[in-house]
């Protein structure tokens, strides 16, 4: 799989949230906490990480996902797996 | 077997995927295009996408399969609109039921739930699958979808479809992402049961739930019902059980079944006013199915279907527990505790 910019990736994580959440029109941060700035349950978190490795074709474990708690979090996650 | 099972990212269908695919079977699943498959696609089955509504679209992912597990369902946990909520399980079934025929599929799993058996009657101790709902019953939610699934699939019995309905009790166990019957865990291990109502209940593991299922697909007679229980117990002792592993105490006031659906209703409209998905204390497809509960009759599936003795409560709880855990939906504790 070719490296992916983390900026492509950051891209594609905010279409996610903005799919899950159509209500929230704020600016997404990379400092925004999933659950508590963005109103991400775990199940929303969930989908928003499975659409985004199914998106990469990258395998992750589910229990390593519970350190992931900020956006920036999600994209760092990522662009290591892709690196 | 071919198999495919309809509803592959849920927490029945993930495990009837597991149980397949470690017996050997070669198995497809169904997906939704959005659905978090985090779980999923690691248990060895090929995930197709399929949706319940395109008929054409389960056409094409049923042929070539020779027995469909219906593990799919509108599944309702309240409702504001009751008609449309049955009229909806309904078209769901008879839409994989059509597909089905048109498919050629042998043999179709109806996934129906305890809900559709009654009280015990003729002075029996346990009820079996021969008890009919009460009137009362049929007007919950949970127990008229689940019945009018039943009727559609039986309908198709009739019409000369080779089709098997199982009943499962709740269910407790491992791949519960959405924490169905295992909420009592998660809300126990956070405090968050303030109030719950008790009443009989059997509870299945969901290894042996998805076992069960297995063994309708092979050894089932078509056009028959089988109920797949485990234990009987009552919801207190259950919830003991449960805070004896988690090691917390049992803070959690027994309110009265008349007062427990006011309650609900109110729960339910705190919830929606609020809006942030906070779920209600207390389901009202929880509340209904205690209301309705009653202990069962094993029998039927241990001579047709040759289920196996439930493993101890205790050990179903215990590998449950564990799974939340290491999933981040309790707070973990001590290796000692967790008897890790
Ligand atoms: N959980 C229990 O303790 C229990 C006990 C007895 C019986 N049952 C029965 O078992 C069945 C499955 O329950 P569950 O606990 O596994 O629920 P679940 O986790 O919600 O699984 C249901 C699955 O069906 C899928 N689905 C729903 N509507 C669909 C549609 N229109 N098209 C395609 N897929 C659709 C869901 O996808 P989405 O996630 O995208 O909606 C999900 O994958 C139900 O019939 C339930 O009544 C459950």
């Amino acid at each position: 799989m070719p490296r992916v910019e983390p900026q492509q990736i950051r891209n594609e994580v905010e279409t996610i949230i903005r799919r899950i959440r159509p209500e929230n029109k704020a600016e997404i941060r990379n400092s925004d906490r999933l659950r508590e700035d963005l109103g991400l349950d775990s199940l929303h978190s969930m989908e928003l990480l499975s659409a985004v490795t199914e998106k990469y074709e990258v395998d992750v474990d589910v229990e390593q996902l519970q350190e992931v708690r900020t956006v920036g979090d999600v994209v760092s996650f990522l662009s290591k797996l892709l690196a | 077997m071919k198999a495919l099972v309809l509803g592959g990212t849920g927490f029945v269908g993930m495990n009837v995927v597991r149980a397949l695919v470690r017996a050997g079977h070669d198995v497809h699943a169904t997906r939704r295009i959005r659905d978090n498959t985090l779980f999923a696609r690691k248990l060895g089955a090929k995930l197709v996408v399929a949706e319940l509504d395109d008929p054409d679209g389960l056409v094409e992912v049923m042929r070539g399969r020779e027995v469909v597990f219906m593990c799919a369902a509108h599944y309702p946990r309240y409702s504001i609109d009751f008609d449309a909520d049955v009229e909806l399980a309904r078209t769901g079934v008879r839409s994989a039921v059509d597909a089905a025929l048109r498919a050629g599929v042998q043999r179709l799993v109806l996934t129906s739930s305890i809900a559709t058996v009654g009280p015990p009657r003729q002075g029996r101790a346990l009820s079996n699958e021969t008890d009919p709902i009460t009137p009362a019953a049929s007007r919950c939610i949970y127990h008229a979808v689940k019945l009018a699934a039943e009727q559609e699939v039986l309908k198709a019995a009739g019409q000369g479809m080779d089709c098997v309905v199982l009943c499962p009790t709740g269910i407790i166990g491992e791949l519960d992402i959405k924490a169905g019957t295992g909420f009592i865990v998660v809300a126990l291990s956070h405090g968050k049961l303030p109030f719950h109502i008790d009443g009989r209940q059997n509870i299945i593991d969901a290894d042996e739930m998805a076992a069960a299922h297995v063994a309708a697909a092979e050894r089932g007679r078509a056009g028959e019902r089988y109920i797949a229980a485990g234990h009987n117990v009552t919801i207190r002792e259950f919830m003991e059980l449960i805070a004896e592993e988690l090691a917390v105490p049992l803070h959690s006031w027994r309110i009265p079944t008349w007062l427990a659906g006011p309650l609900t209703t109110l729960d339910e409209m705190r919830c929606a006013v609020v809006q942030n998905g906070s779920r209600p204390f207390l389901a009202r497809e929880f509340v209904d199915m205690v209301h309705h509960g009653q202990w069962v009759d094993r029998s039927k599936s241990v001579s047709e279907l040759g289920l196996k003795d439930p493993a101890p409560l205790t050990a179903t709880i215990r590998k449950a527990c564990l799974w939340y855990e290491r999933h981040g939906y309790l707070k973990r504790r001590e290796p000692a505790q967790a008897h890790a």
